[in-house]
């Protein structure tokens, strides 16, 4: 044994959410985190350090010699709304599209976009918003200059005085910079250099920066991080660098795609690339990061149940009488009322899973690619737009909902529901999943494995993928289709 | 003979121009001819492929601050595809760009001045047929070019006298 270890043998992950303030304390070794138990505690959100400190000792952390966490404690944080941007860019599919996938690979909520060009109205609208950050692009290099100045001296007359990260055509550096000289303002690269190659890493890196330097303290998290003797990261981010080291650290697991599902938003992850190489198909668009990460605001089972109906209006119209609509109503109803409401009898858990089944079928269908039939004189051809989902294998599904799953068919379920996406008289494909294992985060633990990535890389990604639950698949049962 | 418009560019590129085969024409050949041409005639050339739609053709022009859009349709169904670019043009704040089409704009055999004409009413600054000479097209491109950035100078400087005035 050596007289010093190489690591601490425990390390705590911890995690600062709208809600709850949730830990778990690990214990070290050469392969893996070993779980050794959680704790959980309100948010207290008039001093964040109070809920911070009670599970710390709950977990039987706190040394009483120093009132300090024993072991290293690596955290996020989503406490007053998480980090918070605007989107700015010029064409909707193009910089705009790229702009918000770089804030939301950077765990944002991206809260708002705008194209084209800003008038009064949107600058009144985002002085309202008070984003953490405004993302601001526009233009190829050597491109566009009109609509970035047009936008730029709007921006230049807001009342207020958020972050703002230029990441438009490099030709408007300067004068971009000059122009909003009384903001706190940082020049990175272009997010669209060349119309064909997005390039985000400079960005993505900026926006994590500017929360750790100038965000955090404005959240009430400045004593958290004295305390602690540690930095926080946004929650989403936690998730999202887990998902980059489980693809990195474990090949062998292959392509895979991560459903979050919560009260009010929905995540969805994909990790596999945007392959563009099948010979009878015509690509379009941008091409999409490997690991891309897309937010429902509007797809959650509590706070957003009835927007949740809505976008399954379709789907339960035609298989539900109306009884059950009825029913299903009255529980909507009362859920969104009172968003912490658990389920207590098998109707409610029928319901529950039902609205879990249309956000998940929701949050799929709206990241995945698209394809459209043409004819031509070739035969059948294809014009695709985004990535194709269709090679994963397998998806993990996390979040308050998933943890408590007990249901037996609940993957057979969703995987009929996720094949209704495309109609057979349809010219349009959705490139959804086809054959998919389902596997389970049963204790809700990898939001919190995710902020060990920065000290456990491999680690964390192996310990991750370890204690995960394969769902029973139960694809016979959905008569038609053949699996 | 180089105007700049607007000063301390850090990046003095080539001017931008877009290249397409427009509507479900799936036609290749040409298009990569065309992209060779015009880049080794010092154009920066974003080639959209074939099979491209008015709108990708305006997004890319608005995002690349281009200079020209070049259209190609093979297949006869030019007319159909063609219509309406312009309009969409200005609608999108393109008020300066100048369309240029060129293949087998219409089915059959049609008296090419005829053709001409339909394009020109169109809104279209220039239209070629197969057999025209690549090298003059450059040509008539540069100067059609230059004489947009003499405008717009000339433009900038009625406006300051009026200004001052
Ligand atoms: C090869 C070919 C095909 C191949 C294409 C393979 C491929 N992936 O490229 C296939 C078999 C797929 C095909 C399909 C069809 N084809 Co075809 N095809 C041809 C053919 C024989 C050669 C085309 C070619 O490559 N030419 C060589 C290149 C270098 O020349 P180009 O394309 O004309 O381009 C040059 C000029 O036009 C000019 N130019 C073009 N655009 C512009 C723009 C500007 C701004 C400028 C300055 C210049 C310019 O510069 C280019 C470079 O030099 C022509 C006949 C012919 N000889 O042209 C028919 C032809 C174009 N096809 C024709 C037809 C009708 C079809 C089909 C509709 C057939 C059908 N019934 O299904 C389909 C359409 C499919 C579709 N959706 O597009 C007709 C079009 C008739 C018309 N317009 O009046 C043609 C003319 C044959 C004919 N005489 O009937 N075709």
């Amino acid at each position: 044994m050596n007289a010093e270890p190489k690591h601490p043998e425990h390390v705590i992950s911890l995690d600062i959410g709208s809600t709850f303030t949730k830990a778990a304390l690990f214990k070290v070794n050469d392969e893996q985190l070993k779980f050794q138990q959680s704790a959980r505690a309100a948010t207290t959100v008039d001093s964040l350090i109070r809920g911070v400190r009670q599970v710390v000792k709950e977990l039987g952390c706190l040394d009483s010699r120093t009132d300090r966490s024993a072991y290293p404690v690596f955290f996020s944080s989503s406490a007053k709304g998480g980090l918070h941007v605007v989107a700015v860019g010029i064409v909707p599919e193009l910089t705009l599209k790229v702009a918000r996938l770089t804030a939301l690979s950077a765990g944002a909520r991206v809260t708002q976009s705008f194209g084209y060009k800003l008038t009064d109205r949107d600058i009144r609208e985002i002085e309202g918003l008070s984003p953490d950050i405004i993302l601001l692009s526009g233009g190829t290099d050597g491109g566009n200059e009109v609509y970035v100045r047009h936008n730029v001296k709007l921006l230049a007359g807001m009342k207020s005085r958020p972050q703002i990260i230029y990441a438009g055509n490099q030709v408007m550096c300067d004068e971009v910079c000059k122009l909003l000289s009384d903001f706190p303002v940082h020049a990175v690269s272009n997010i669209l250099p060349e119309l064909d190659r997005p390039c985000v890493q400079q960005a993505r890196d900026k926006i994590c920066e500017v929360f750790l330097e100038t965000i955090v303290s404005g959240k009430g998290l400045g004593d958290v991080i004295d305390w602690l003797g540690a930095t926080p990261i946004p929650t989403p981010l936690a998730v999202m660098e887990l998902v980059e080291a489980v693809r990195e650290s474990c090949p062998q697991w292959g392509d895979f795609c991560l459903l979050d599902m919560g009260g009010a938003t929905t995540d969805f992850y994909s990790a596999c690339r945007d392959d563009r190489t099948e010979s009878d198909v015509i690509y379009r668009g941008i091409p999409e990061p490997a690991i891309k990460r897309t937010v429902e605001g509007d797809l959650g089972i509590r706070v957003n149940a009835s927007s949740v109906i809505m976008a399954g209006s379709e789907f339960l119209q035609e298989s539900k009488s109306t009884d059950e609509l009825v029913a299903l109503m009255d529980y909507v109803d009362k859920i969104t009322q009172r968003t912490d409401f658990l389920p207590q009898t098998s109707r409610h858990r029928e319901h529950d899973r039902l609205l879990a089944e249309i956000c998940m079928t929701q949050a799929v269908k709206r990241h995945a690619g698209v394809r459209k039939r043409v004819f031509t004189e070739r035969g059948e051809t294809f014009i695709q737009t985004g990535k194709d989902l269709r090679p994963l294998r397998k998806m993990i599904l996390t979040g308050g909902f998933f943890s408590g799953l007990t249901e037996p068919d609940f993957s057979g379920q969703f995987q009929a529901q996720i094949k209704a996406v495309n109609r057979p008289d349809s010219d349009q494909i959705y490139l959804v999943p086809r054959d998919i294992q389902y596997f389970q985060d049963n204790v809700y633990l990898l939001p919190l494995l995710g902020n060990l990535v920065r000290g456990y890389r491999g680690r964390a990604a192996q310990t991750a993928i370890h204690h995960l639950t394969l769902l029973p698949s139960h694809c016979h049962q959905s008569t038609e289709s053949a699996c | 003979m180089e105007f700049r418009l607007e000063g301390n560019h850090k990046i003095m590129k080539e001017d931008t121009v877009i290249l397409g085969v427009i509507g479900s024409d799936c036609h290749a050949v040409g298009n990569k001819i065309l992209e060779r041409v015009f880049a080794e005639a010092g154009f920066h050339v974003v080639n959209l492929g074939i099979m491209v739609s008015q709108q990708e053709f305006i997004d890319a022009a608005i995002e690349t601050n281009a200079k020209a859009i070049l259209i190609s349709s093979l297949y006869g169904q030019g007319e159909l595809d063609c219509d309406g670019m312009r309009s969409k043009c200005i609608e999108m704040g393109l008020d300066d760009i100048l369309l240029y089409v060129g293949g087998n704009l219409v089915i059959g055999k049609t008296d090419f001045k005829i053709v001409e004409q339909k394009f020109l009413n169109m809104g279209y600054d220039r239209v070629f047929k197969p057999e025209d000479d690549l090298q003059q097209a450059v040509q008539l491109l540069k100067k059609d070019i230059t004489q947009k950035k003499v405008n717009a100078l000339q433009a900038g400087q009625d406006e300051r006298r009026t200004k001052a005035s």
